[in-house]
């Protein structure tokens, strides 16, 4: 998993070089294979170990740096307004099998404008090796 | 021939029965001298060979089909006063083949003689031939130093099957189908849900049920990966695992274990690190890095500038794992580690490609011992 060491510097303001970063990580467990300059960024290679998902994320590798340097993590904000008619009017969610299925989520966003992804998002994608096209399929990891 | 022969042409025939001797007898020619001078590159079976072609050549000379009995029978038609030289002369020619073929004869008997006795001669006083002695494989030579080690500490060695069941490689090592870690595998699977191994975790369950606990075991052994062979990698390689169950078996007996036998093995100032980790076996897991025995930690090609060499994973025994073999965790724990030895021995003979190991080239499998 390729993690960027800028995106990892906003969520936890480190004072931990790229380098520093990478043999933290490392010795509390999430494994740095590489590190590598890509632009004015650095990407970190993480191997991790399959009982870590929790850290399948910036934010999870974050929160894991804000422990090793006993810091808060700096969370993005998100803002959800609920406007218009409820989510139920426009889909209707049917769980068939509650064993396979205990609980299933779902939200209806109206309003999504399609175009080009803004450069910050392109940026951050290309430095983690992700191509970003439309606002509508750029994974937001 | 016509009726009556005169004097001068009998003399012309006994002639062309000598010359045509000659031209035959000239290949046996320089065998005439006495046995030394027989050509002493002549072999055993060369000289057989002639001896052969020259009593060939007695038969064709002087047998009953020959030129010369030929030439004996037509005195009837040589004129009286002719015949008595005609006879003599005959009867001289006749001594003379028979004289020139007993000579060659005889040598070409002595030399071979000679060659047999040479051939079935033995010098007792010869030193005997050296034997090619075999050598230790450069991974047997290193099994044989670690096992040295883990068996001073008490541990006892043991041995699995290298073609196992799900339930050994699998199910009884905390990996229920299903599991994540399964995939990440690469198993070589068989036919009947047989796979080969791939790890020699599998002879701890098989240790346990041989015997039960308290018990300290390593087993080194053959694993096998779905891997493309490259410098680094191969398909087939080789792994130690360690087990000891007792009672109150912490993580401080595993780092001591481990410390204690890199410095055995790569001397008294070698340190150890533990870094978390997951193997589903275990719990909590750690992978074993040593300070490089090269550098001592400072940094060099060996280590890639890191001063620390991955040893392996170990880890404290998962209590599922116990209870697979019907083991009680509330009473038994302890740990386990494993290690490849393919990679260790590739780090200290610094081979830049592991696969060496595995070609049996003997120009390259002699050069360790």
């Amino acid at each position: 998993m390729n993690i960027s060491y800028n995106w990892l510097r906003e969520l936890t303001a480190t004072r931990l070089d790229p380098r520093e970063t990478a043999e933290r990580l490392t010795m509390v467990g999430l494994a740095v294979d590489a590190v590598h300059g890509v632009g004015d960024d650095y990407v970190l290679e993480i191997d991790l170990t399959s009982n870590r998902p929790d850290c399948l994320s910036h934010l999870g590798v974050g929160r894991e740096l804000c422990v090793i340097e006993g810091t808060e993590l700096i969370a993005p904000v998100s803002r959800v307004v609920n406007a218009g008619a409820p989510a139920n009017s426009s889909i209707v969610v049917e769980i068939h099998d509650a064993d396979l299925c205990p609980r299933y989520a779902a939200r209806v966003v109206r309003g999504v404008r399609i175009g080009a992804s803004p450069a910050w998002l392109i940026e951050r994608l290309t430095a983690i090796g992700q191509r970003s096209t439309t606002s509508r399929t750029s994974p937001i990891t | 021939m016509s009726e009556a022969l005169g004097v001068s042409s009998h003399n012309g025939e006994i002639e062309a029965v000598a010359k045509a001797f000659e031209r035959e007898f000239e290949r046996f020619a320089r065998f005439r001298g006495s046995a030394i001078v027989v050509n002493a590159n002549t072999t055993l079976s060369e000289a057989e060979a002639i001896l052969k072609d020259l009593s060939e050549l007695r038969a064709k000379q002087i047998g009953k089909k020959s030129d010369l009995a030929a030439l004996k029978k037509s005195i009837g038609r040589v004129a009286p006063e002719g015949r008595a030289s005609f006879g003599q002369d005959t009867q001289a020619l006749e001594a003379r083949i028979l004289t020139e073929i007993d000579a060659v004869e005889k040598n070409l008997a002595e030399r071979i003689a000679a060659l047999r006795s040479e051939q079935e001669r033995i010098d007792v006083s010869l030193p005997g031939t050296r034997r090619r002695l075999g050598h230790v494989h450069p991974i047997t030579l290193l099994r044989q130093r670690i096992e040295d080690i883990f068996v001073a500490m008490g541990y006892a060695v043991e041995d699995g099957p290298e073609i196992e069941t799900d339930f050994y490689n699998f199910d009884a090592l905390n990996i229920p189908p299903a599991h994540p870690a399964r995939s990440t595998q690469d198993t070589f699977y068989l036919e009947n849900g047989l796979a080969l191994r791939s790890q020699t975790s599998t002879v701890q369950i098989h240790a346990m049920q041989r015997r039960r606990p308290p018990l300290r075991v390593i087993a080194p052994g053959r694993v096998f990966r779905r891997d493309t062979p490259d410098a680094t990698h191969n398909p087939m390689f080789f792994q130690l695992e360690g087990l000891l169950i007792d009672r109150d078996i912490t993580l401080g007996d595993l780092k001591g274990t481990i410390t204690e036998f890199v410095q055995r093995m790569f001397g008294a100032e070698t340190r150890t690190r533990f870094r978390p980790s997951y193997f589903p076996f275990t719990e909590p897991s750690a992978e074993v890095d040593y300070s490089c025995f090269k550098c001592g930690g400072a940094g060099c090609r060996i280590c890639k500038n890191s001063g620390w060499i991955e040893l392996g994973g170990s880890g404290m025994v998962h209590p599922n794992v116990l209870r697979s073999v019907d083991i009680d965790p509330e009473i038994w724990n302890g740990f386990a580690f494993g290690l490849g030895i393919d990679r260790m021995c590739a780090l200290m003979y610094e081979l830049d490609d592991i696969r060496l190991l595995f070609d049996n080239d003997v120009r390259f499998l002699s050069q360790f011992y």
